[in-house]
């Protein structure tokens, strides 16, 4: 099945899964050669690709988007973007007393959009989430959602409201502590501090 | 202090740093909560990213569309490369076979090959033993063999059978040949059959005419044979009529060559001649 840009981006909007599928099909492929070219893994590809993916719906929600190409030219041009971000960040980390105290490249990122930063941290933050005990991400859905702690209590079966608090600090801490013990934070978090204590 | 077991945490209750940052985040802390946090964070930088990095879980945990995405992104490509994987599997367990197969293809091929070269050889040693009693008959190295070879020719007329090859090296084509030098002069029952031309151990020019002449009572039969010093026939005629045989100039190359009348199959003459 082929979808025309305007479907494609309709259905990325409603979170279609036949659209997404469609897109990491057909859009996967390009995102790839762009990191394998560039110095970048499979799996940096992969990163990419969602961090591309999350950017565009982003865009097509809070922005309207209006093609001058075909979507396909527009996604690869939001990924190599990103990726050229990426690449900059990780170099200005690695030779940090060399060249971290100059101005980085400004790249021409819209205001409403994602910061190639704020894509990674945000798929970190995901996929630790996502990690987490079933019952842990229902009950931090449920204070994210601000439902009602009594109603929390009782959809999650628990024995009070005080029980349901308790289980909010513990899961946020774990998910917290999950997130600091992975290697790749520590590079965001560093990266974040050298940006506001220059 | 906090303790994770089987994947849930478990926390005692001197330990409200956890609580306190989301409270604090949440803006539920005050008094003298607030206080005692407010001086704790000030005392401990550690404490300052954590209670960052639960803002910030807040703030991107709240946009719960961006992680209903993100879950059906990641659904999507475990699928796919579950069916890659498949693939992948199939390409390699084709690839072994083919590894496994080649070997024995190339094993069987080449033992194909190696009896087809022997059948070949076979063919080509035949062929050899073949071409060598054929020589053997054609080139007779006694009496009895150039009577034999008399038979052979009497079934044609005036036939030439080969001529030297033009590659043939000239000095080749002047030496001798061993069986035919000693029947050269010997005696032969010729009853009334004399020779005259050409004489004996003549030598031509290639542009004169190479003429035979002959004596002889009994007309029947009469057979010349010319052959060259290796034994090979390049002139025959059967039942020779008058008393003379001419060949045009050029008609026999240069070289050494033998020749034999028969009479009735019965050699009269054996002689030879030099072409110049």
């Amino acid at each position: 099945m082929t979808y025309s840009d305007e479907n494609l981006l309709k259905g990325l909007k409603e979170q279609k899964v036949d659209c997404i599928r469609y897109l990491y099909k057909n859009y996967f492929p390009v995102v790839k050669s762009i990191v394998i070219k560039n110095s970048g893994s499979y799996e940096d590809a992969e990163d990419l690709f969602q961090d591309g993916l999350i950017a565009l719906y982003h865009k097509s929600n809070t922005g309207k988007i209006i093609l001058n190409c075909n979507l396909k030219t527009f996604f690869y041009s939001i990924c190599k973007n990103l990726w050229l971000q990426r690449l900059e960040r990780k170099w200005r980390l690695l030779y940090q007393d060399e060249i971290l105290n100059e101005p980085a490249v400004e790249y021409d990122n819209e205001e409403h959009d994602f910061s190639e930063l704020k894509l990674e941290k945000m798929r970190l933050f995901h996929i630790h989430f996502l990690s987490l005990p079933e019952e842990c991400q229902k009950v931090l859905t449920c204070f994210i959602a601000k439902i009602p702690l009594k109603e929390i209590a009782k959809l999650m079966d628990f024995k009070n409201e005080i029980y349901a608090k308790q289980r909010k600090y513990l899961c946020k801490n774990m998910l917290r502590r999950r997130i600091k013990n992975d290697p790749r934070s520590k590079w965001l978090f560093i990266y974040d501090r050298t940006r506001q204590n220059p | 202090m906090i303790r994770e077991v089987n994947g849930y945490l478990f926390m005692t209750e001197q330990d409200k740093i956890p609580e306190w940052i989301d409270r604090f985040n949440n803006n539920e802390l005050s008094g003298e909560e607030l206080a005692q946090f407010i001086e704790l964070l000030n005392k401990d930088p550690e404490l300052r990213s954590e209670v960052t990095l639960d803002k910030e879980l807040n703030e991107i945990l709240s946009a719960n569309d961006l992680l209903e995405l993100r879950k059906k992104i990641i659904r999507i490509r475990e699928r796919e490369q579950r069916k890659g994987g498949g693939r992948r599997i199939l390409l390699i367990a084709a690839s072994i076979l083919i590894l496994i197969s080649l070997p024995i293809l190339f094993f069987i091929f080449k033992n194909r090959d190696v009896d087809h070269q022997q059948a070949k050889l076979n063919d080509t040693a035949r062929s050899l033993r073949n071409q060598m009693d054929s020589a053997k008959k054609v080139n007779p190295v006694n009496k009895e063999g150039l009577q034999l070879l008399s038979d052979k020719v009497l079934h044609g007329e005036n036939k030439t059978i080969s001529t030297h090859p033009a590659e043939t090296l000239l000095a080749s084509n002047y030496s001798p040949f061993p069986a035919y030098e000693n029947l050269v002069g010997a005696h032969f029952r010729s009853g009334d059959f004399r020779l005259i031309l050409p004489a004996s151990k003549s030598r031509f020019h290639l542009s004169d005419p190479l003429v035979f002449k002959w004596e002889s009572g009994n007309q029947h039969q009469l057979k010349l044979t010319i052959m060259d010093n290796k034994g090979n026939p390049v002139y025959e005629a059967d039942h020779l009529a008058g008393n003379s045989l001419k060949l045009p100039k050029g008609y026999i190359k240069k070289g050494l060559f033998y020749f034999k009348f028969l009479i009735e199959n019965e050699m009269v003459v054996f002689g030879k001649f030099i072409v110049e």
